[in-house]
């Protein structure tokens, strides 16, 4: 049971720290970022390039990791989202976009740097004790960056004038404008933070699992479930769910077998949707009136 | 005289381009011709119906290929533990589509659109990961053991639609073009219906707009349930023609490289608009064949194709097409008069 | 072990038609790969003009492209010394390589149908194609021309035995996958038998990747162990990929197994596997199947990489002709390519051109009399490459394996065991299985208490 719990914790926190980042714009703007998994897959490739390929020390890593994540969130903007934002169809017409501009993202990386799996340098070794067991410092760090981040994004939203300008622009893009809110840039620094915190997750994530162009495929998959279960937008509730999902993940690794992990996640998913159309701890509406 | 009416024209001209499509394996093209001819009649076929779905109906599935998998597997598993011939099981290949649409169509049908992309998506992943992670043994040949689905690997060798032993050596490429022509035709006619019933346009007033359209009370889940079940009977059918002439059905085909290639093709056409997935079809065939040296930024060059139509021409190929027709149309009375 | 040096100065370039007939057989002798052979067969025949087309259709884009631009070079390199020593009874060779991409099986039909359709090839000598699923057999068979291959599938042999009469000229040019699993037990009751490795059970636990691949050596591995004295006493299937190891692990090491065999390839995902399992490792050795092949798993798991055992059914043997391969190979194409890929398809043109020059010449797309008679010759003529003996078992057209299937290495391709003695190095592992090719010794890993 120490292992399930150990995993869980681990496991939660990379999840959260990667559902935030998409729970973020779906929640204020309703747009679903299908390029989610890209833009993990340009943070972890940011961080590999500066300290690989640049020499620079390990723990410059992850704010290359953001670094690149904002990077890319600004150009989704400047060439997608500002062209469809707030016009008929947006809803799936900025889905359509974003698939394929993952598409375009994964195929540079493939073509450009190359196919082939490294190691991501943004990592520290040893343990701590703790009575019987121990916990790896890569884990303990994981979990210090995952908690910070979602404690800033909060705190931004919530207490700071561009968090209000957020809200409002969430709400109604219309009267936001005719308040003087240039909802342009209000739109672009939400996509540029949410692709900073989605890169730095890239980073994290990679450090179990290697670094290759596809690697963001599986966390988006991940994210997705989690928002919808955490409810739209919620970004408490994303880190709920985040955790629950995890144990839920690990369970059934440990006791059905390690590929019952993920098909277990996505039954779960739809059943949540077809059962409490709002997610599980969702307030808003996202059935149909 | 008499004015002919749209749909009519629409018939008209799918009866005429099927007439003519009929005829190009007497003009002696190879068999690599057929066979890539062949694939991309499929994949119109397979768009015809998502663009129903999607374009028209307004029921934001990315989960179509799902039912594809369901009639291909019907066909495949059929043939390979029952020894059913890819004929006869054609139509139980429709009806595992359907199923599936229906099972779909009822999870979705009370959520709004990304909620309604996460679902249709999520099951197309629960089918994938369950045929990839599938080994245990259940079929034994002398030198090794195969699980029921055949894992990734795919199935093959059950059967295909027997044009060579029917016709004679080197029929199969023209037979099974002409299969495939069959199924488009098919899948274009009800797309055709649809497009010019009632329900059609009950769905346009409702993608035009929603809260006029819900304020004359236009209730359209019904309509949706039937159009996607509808759409899954066709795909379900286009899948086992396409695993009866390919030969081999594997999980690859819902991976996110055909759902992207699929998705180009109907925005490129021109989403919600009839004739969109057969012109998208063919731009992106005449794009795939004649850009092979850079096979490498081929899903890239969909993309780009994708996202510049969908932001600069939003109506595609055939939105531009009808207008530009709309335009001589004008011209011509113009100077009659 | 000592290493063997070739027995003279690597085999200089031959492309020049120009290069005089003595200095030609004097460099060709140097690694005998068959260029001799073929100008001697070539100057006992009439001469005929013209062309030959030899198709291949291998990934040159995305992601398995490492290994199919090895491919081309192998083929580029056989076709380039053949042509120098005359063609193929003075046919000029020439090649067409056509991008199977993602190696699936639509890709590869269609490769294949624009291979003899369009450009009319007498041959397909290819890499490999791991999803095509045998679907391009049949498009071959109709157009009875000679197709070699080395997809590594007992596929292979289901075919062929279907209908060996229509299936007649596809070859598999190494042994099927299925011998990994049936190798194993042996290579293990081998260094059981050494007594450097003293296992407290018999137990191997097994874990088995999604992909067929992995679950048919999984199966043979199962169906093997019994007669070497070995039992599978755990085996759990994992998704790929897999790069959380810690539930899996946990269950392993709960039974202590003397064998770890995990099945799934990738090196990354395997690299992994090692650096958690050496977190709280158990007495047991760990067999991985090709991952630790590439340098990538030892960069990937660094020092735990130490120890780990792997296998290949294919591989540039550490004797004379492997390294004089080796050289040649890396003069060509830089220092940074991989020489094993490269050897197979070198291989199999040779012994393809041989084949057909002795028939008399080759068969076009439709000629079914002179490409049987390549294929008889094919199966008659065994053939000496840098990976050992390929020879065709007339039951199921594909290469044999030594010492699972002959135990005679003059007659069967070795299967080759490797254990990673230096992650840090520039070759990692090193040859410790089957003799007389070994070129170091079995040694307990570190991590056993």
């Amino acid at each position: 049971m120490t292992d399930i719990l150990a995993t869980t914790l681990g496991l939660g926190a990379l999840y959260a720290a990667s559902a935030v980042s998409l729970a973020l714009i779906w929640g204020t703007f309703g747009m679903l970022n299908l390029a989610h998994g890209a833009f993990i897959t340009v943070g972890a490739y940011a961080s590999l390039l500066v300290v690989r390929d640049l020499g620079m020390p390990w723990w410059t890593g992850v704010f290359a990791g953001a670094a690149g994540g904002a990077t890319i969130g600004a150009l989704t903007h400047i060439l997608l989202v500002s062209r469809v934002f707030a016009r008929p169809a947006f809803e799936i017409n900025i889905i359509i976009l974003t698939m394929a501009a993952a598409t375009i993202m994964v195929d540079g990386i493939n073509n450009l740097i190359g196919p082939a799996t490294a190691r991501q340098p943004f990592s520290i070794d040893g343990r701590i004790a703790f009575g019987a067991t121990s916990i790896a410092w890569q884990t303990v760090m994981m979990i210090a960056i995952s908690v910070a981040l979602t404690a800033a994004l909060t705190l931004v939203l919530r207490h700071t004038a561009l968090g209000r300008s957020i809200n409002a622009v969430a709400q109604e893009p219309t009267a936001a404008r005719l308040n003087g809110i240039a909802v342009g840039r209000i739109v672009l620094k939400v996509m540029m933070i949410s692709g900073a915190v989605a890169g730095v997750s890239g980073v994290l994530i990679t450090h179990g699992t290697a670094v290759y162009p596809t690697v963001g495929q599986d966390p988006l998959l991940k994210a997705l479930i989690i928002c919808v279960i955490g409810g739209l937008g919620s970004i408490p509730g994303a880190v709920v769910a985040a955790f629950l999902l995890a144990f839920l993940e690990t369970l059934a690794q440990y006791e059905l077998g390690t590929k019952w992990g993920s098909p277990v996640l996505l039954i779960a998913v739809v059943a949540v949707l077809v059962l409490r159309p709002n997610g599980l701890f969702g307030t808003r509406d996202i059935a149909r009136n | 005289m008499t004015r002919i009416s749209a749909q009519r024209q629409d018939y008209l001209l799918l009866a005429a381009l099927t007439a003519g499509l009929a005829l190009l394996p007497l003009t002696g093209q190879s068999n690599y011709v057929l066979g890539q001819a062949t694939l991309y009649l499929i994949w119109a076929a397979v768009v015809s119906q998502w663009n129903l779905v999607l374009g028209v109906a307004g029921i934001m599935s990315i989960g179509n290929l799902a039912l594809f998998a369901a009639g291909g597997y019907a066909v495949a598993l059929l043939g390979l533990y029952h020894g059913v011939s890819p004929w006869a099981s054609l139509p139980v290949a429709a009806l595992a589509g359907l199923v599936m649409a229906l099972l779909m169509g009822l999870a979705t049908l009370r959520l709004r659109g990304a909620y309604t992309v996460v679902v249709t998506l999520a099951i197309a992943m629960v089918m994938y990961q369950l045929i990839v992670t599938d080994v245990d043994c259940f079929r034994r040949t002398p030198s090794a053991c195969y699980s029921l689905t055949g894992g990734a690997r795919g199935l093959t060798r059950f059967g295909d639609f027997g044009f060579n032993d029917i016709f004679g050596y080197g029929a199969a490429a023209w037979g099974n073009f002409l299969l495939a022509l069959a199924v488009l035709a098919a899948c274009m006619a009800a797309a055709i219906t649809v497009v010019h019933s009632p329900y059609g346009r009950a769905f346009q007033a409702l993608r035009d707009n929603e809260q006029v359209a819900r304020a004359r009370g236009i209730r359209v889940e019904k309509f949706q349930l039937i159009v996607f079940a509808a759409a899954g009977l066709f795909t379900g059918l286009a899948g086992a023609v396409y695993a009866g002439t390919q030969r081999t059905f594997g999980p690859q085909v819902l991976g996110f490289p055909t759902l992207l290639f699929l998705l180009s093709i109907m925005i490129v056409g021109g989403r919600g608009r009839v004739w969109g997935p057969v012109l998208g079809t063919l731009c992106l065939a005449l794009v795939q064949e004649n850009l092979t040296s850079m096979a490498q930024w081929q899903g890239t060059i969909y993309a780009v194709l994708l996202i510049l139509i969908l932001i600069l021409a939003p109506e595609g190929l055939a939105g531009g097409l009808s207008r530009l027709a709309a335009l001589v149309r004008a011209r011509l009375k113009g100077g009659a008069a | 072990m000592p290493k063997m040096k070739s027995g003279g100065p690597p085999a200089p370039p031959l492309a020049a038609p120009t290069l005089g007939r003595r200095a030609f057989l004097s460099s060709a002798a140097t690694a005998g790969f068959g260029a001799a052979t073929l100008a001697g067969i070539n100057a006992g025949h009439a001469q005929k003009s013209g062309t030959v087309k030899i198709g291949q259709m291998v990934s040159l884009t995305g992601p398995l492209a490492v290994d199919g631009v090895e491919h081309r070079n192998g083929l580029a390199m056989a076709i380039e010394e053949i042509n120098a020593a005359g063609g193929i009874l003075g046919m000029q060779v020439e090649s067409v390589v056509i991008d199977s991409a993602n190696q699936t099986a639509e890709e590869v039909s269609s490769a294949t149908n624009l291979l003899i359709d369009r450009e009319g090839v007498c041959a397909i000598i290819n890499g490999y194609n791991v999803g095509a699923n045998q679907a391009e057999y049949d498009a071959i068979a109709d157009a009875s021309i000679i197709y070699i291959h080395y997809n590594t599938s007992i596929g292979h042999h289901e075919v062929f035995e279907s209908d060996p009469d229509r299936y007649f000229g596809i070859f598999m040019a190494d042994p099927a996958e299925s011998y990994y699993g049936v190798g194993l037990p042996v290579m293990l009751d081998r260094i059981r038998k050494q007594g450097i490795w003293q296992p407290k059970n018999n137990k191997i636990a097994l874990i088995t990747g999604s992909l067929p691949y992995s679950i048919v050596i999984s199966n043979a591995i199962r169906d093997t162990a019994a007669q070497y004295g070995f039992e599978v006493s755990f085996e759990e299937v994992v998704p790929v990929p897999t790069t959380e190891w810690g539930a899996v692990l946990r269950k392993v090491r709960d039974d202590a197994p003397a064998v770890i065999a995990n099945t799934h390839f990738y090196p990354g995902d395997l690299a992994q596997c090692q650096v958690q399992f050496a977190q709280n490792p158990t007495d047991s050795l760990f067999y991985y199947q090709y991952g630790p092949l590439l340098k990538a798993f030892s960069d990937l798991a660094g020092e735990a990489a130490r120890g780990v055992l792997t296998s290949s059914v294919i591989g540039i043997l550490p004797d004379a002709m492997g390294n004089a391969f080796r050289e040649t190979y890396h003069a060509k194409f830089g220092d940074a390519a991989e020489a094993d890929p490269g050897a197979s398809t070198y291989s199999e043109m040779y012994h393809y051109a041989i084949a057909a020059a002795l028939a008399g010449g080759v068969g076009e797309p439709g000629n079914h009399d002179q490409n049987r008679k390549i294929a008889d010759n094919l199966r008659r003529f065994v053939y000496r490459a840098p990976f050992g003996t390929l020879r065709y078992d007339p039951r199921f057209n594909a290469a044999i394996p030594y010492p699972t299937l002959s135990n005679d290495p003059s007659l069967a391709m070795p299967h080759l065991l490797y254990q990673i003695k230096d992650p840090g190095a520039a070759n990692p592992k090193k040859l410790i299985y089957p003799e007389p090719y070994n070129e170091a010794e079995f040694e307990l890993p570190p991590w056993f208490a």
